[in-house]
C-alpha cells in the first residue's frame, strides 16, 4: 500500500464536511486504496472528480438544510449582491470626501443589515439611498430639493435608477416575505469585495470606470456565475437561479434603454456570456432532479 | 432507478457487502461496464440508506480503519426486483417483435 497515495487521498477527503469526514473519511480512503492500481502514486482523476462532486453535494445539503425557502434565499442573495456592488463602487471612488462620505457609510449600513439577514433594518438606509440617487428626477416635481446638498452619485437617466429601485423593491420584498422565517446570515468574507475595491483605489491600481476596474468586475461576475452554474448542476440547489436573474435584471433594463449604443465586440461578448450563464443556471435549476436511465443487463 | 443504483442494489442480493466488494461485484455483474467511483458509491449508499432501501448490517475494523457492511432492506429487495421485472417486460416487447420478424424472414 502506497503511503504517499493514501496521504494524497486523505487530503482530497478533506473536501467533505468535517462531521462526515470524521465518521467515514478513513473508510473512503481505505476503499480508494483498495481500488488503486499496483504502484499508483497519484489520485485517479475520475475518483478525484467523484469525491469533489459528492463533497459538494454534502456541503450543499448542510448549507440548505434549515435555511429559508430557495427562492427567498435567492432573492436575498441578489439584493445583497446589488448592495455589495454599490458599496464596492462607492469606496472605490476618490471623490467621496467631506459630506459625501455619508454615501459609502449609508451603503455599508444596507450591506451589513442584509448580510445579517435583517431587511427591515436595511430599509431606511435603502430608502435614503434611492431618494438620494433619484434627486435629479424628483426635483422636477419637488423643486425645493435643490436646497439640499447632494451626497450621492446623480444618475442622469431613469434607466440608471434600475439597480437602485431593484435594491429597494428587493429589500421590501425580503422584509415582507421573511416574516415567518429568518433569512440566512451571509458570510462576512463578502466584505472582502469592498475592502479590495478600497485597496485598489488607495494603491491607484483601479477605480470605477477605469479599464482595470471594468475588467475586474466583468471577470468577477463571470467567475461567480460559472461557480454558481457548477454548484447548481452538481447540487440541484436552485437558489442561484432567482439570484442571477434578479441581479442582472437592472442591467437588462439599462441595455434596453440604451438600445445597445455601445455594441463593442468586448461588450457583446460579456453580455453574451452573462446571458448564456444565467440561462444555463435557470435551466440547470429547473432540470428534473434525477434523470431516469434504465439499467442494462448483460447477457 | 438509475443504472448505478440498480447494480448497487443487485450486488447486495446475495448478502451484506462492504464498499470495495460492492464496486468489484457491480463490475462483474455488468461485464466490466459499471465501474463505480468510490465517492459516487458512498454518496449513493448514503442516499439509499436515507430511502430505507439498504441499511448497515455490521461494522468491522480492518487495519485500524472502519468498514461498514451494507444489506438490502425488504423495501430495497422489492425495489430491485420490481425494476428487474420492469426491464424484463420491456425487453420481452422488443425481443418478441424481433423473433416474429426473424421467423417470417
Amino acid at each position: 500500500m502506497s503511503e504517499v497515495l493514501a496521504r494524497r487521498y486523505g487530503r482530497l477527503v478533506r473536501m467533505y464536511p468535517r462531521a462526515y469526514r470524521t465518521t467515514h473519511g478513513d473508510e473512503i480512503v481505505d476503499t480508494l486504496m483498495a481500488v488503486a492500481r499496483p504502484g499508483q502514486r497519484r489520485p485517479d482523476v475520475r475518483e478525484t472528480v467523484a469525491l469533489a462532486v459528492e463533497a459538494t453535494k454534502l456541503r450543499a445539503a448542510g448549507i440548505v438544510s434549515g435555511g429559508p425557502v430557495w427562492w427567498l434565499d435567492g432573492l436575498h442573495m441578489a439584493t445583497f449582491l446589488l448592495a455589495l456592488g454599490a458599496l464596492a463602487t462607492a469606496v472605490g471612488q476618490t471623490w467621496f470626501q467631506g459630506h459625501y462620505v455619508v454615501w459609502p457609510v449609508l451603503l455599508a449600513a444596507v450591506v451589513v443589515a442584509l448580510l445579517i439577514g435583517r431587511p427591515w433594518l436595511a430599509l431606511p438606509f435603502a430608502l435614503v439611498a434611492v431618494f438620494a440617487v433619484s434627486r435629479l428626477h424628483l426635483r422636477k416635481v419637488w423643486p425645493s430639493l435643490d436646497e439640499l446638498p447632494p451626497f450621492s452619485p446623480q444618475p442622469a437617466t431613469r434607466a440608471e435608477l434600475a439597480p437602485w429601485l431593484t435594491l429597494l423593491v428587493g429589500v421590501i420584498a425580503l422584509g415582507v416575505l421573511s416574516r415567518r422565517g429568518k433569512l440566512r446570515r451571509r458570510s462576512w468574507w463578502w466584505l472582502a469585495v469592498p475592502v479590495a475595491a478600497f485597496a485598489a483605489r488607495q494603491a491607484s491600481i483601479a477605480w470605477p470606470a477605469s479599464p482595470g476596474w471594468v475588467a475586474a468586475v466583468a471577470i468577477g461576475q463571470i467567475a461567480l456565475l460559472s461557480l454558481a452554474l457548477g454548484w447548481t448542476v452538481i447540487t440541484r440547489d436552485a437558489r442561484w437561479a432567482p439570484a442571477a436573474v434578479v441581479f442582472f435584471a437592472p442591467d437588462a433594463v439599462w441595455l434596453r434603454y440604451n438600445r445597445w449604443t455601445d455594441p463593442s465586440p468586448l461588450g457583446l461578448t460579456y453580455w453574451g456570456i452573462v446571458g448564456v450563464l444565467t440561462l444555463a443556471i435557470v435551466v440547470a435549476a429547473a432540470w428534473p432532479r434525477r434523470r431516469r436511465r434504465p439499467a442494462q443487463t448483460t447477457s | 432507478m438509475t443504472e448505478q443504483t440498480y447494480y448497487v442494489l443487485a450486488t447486495l442480493l446475495d448478502g451484506p457487502r462492504h464498499g470495495y466488494a460492492i464496486i468489484k461485484h457491480a463490475l462483474e455483474l455488468s461485464g466490466g461496464r459499471v465501474k463505480l467511483p468510490v465517492g459516487t458509491l458512498y454518496g449513493s449508499l448514503d442516499r439509499l440508506a436515507d430511502q430505507d432501501l439498504i441499511e448497515v448490517d455490521h461494522e468491522e475494523i480492518v487495519a485500524g480503519r472502519p468498514r461498514r457492511y451494507f444489506r438490502l432492506t425488504d423495501d430495497g429487495r422489492q425495489a430491485v426486483v420490481t425494476e428487474a421485472a420492469r426491464m424484463q417486460k420491456a425487453a420481452r416487447l422488443v425481443l418478441r417483435h424481433t423473433a416474429v420478424r426473424t421467423a417470417t424472414a
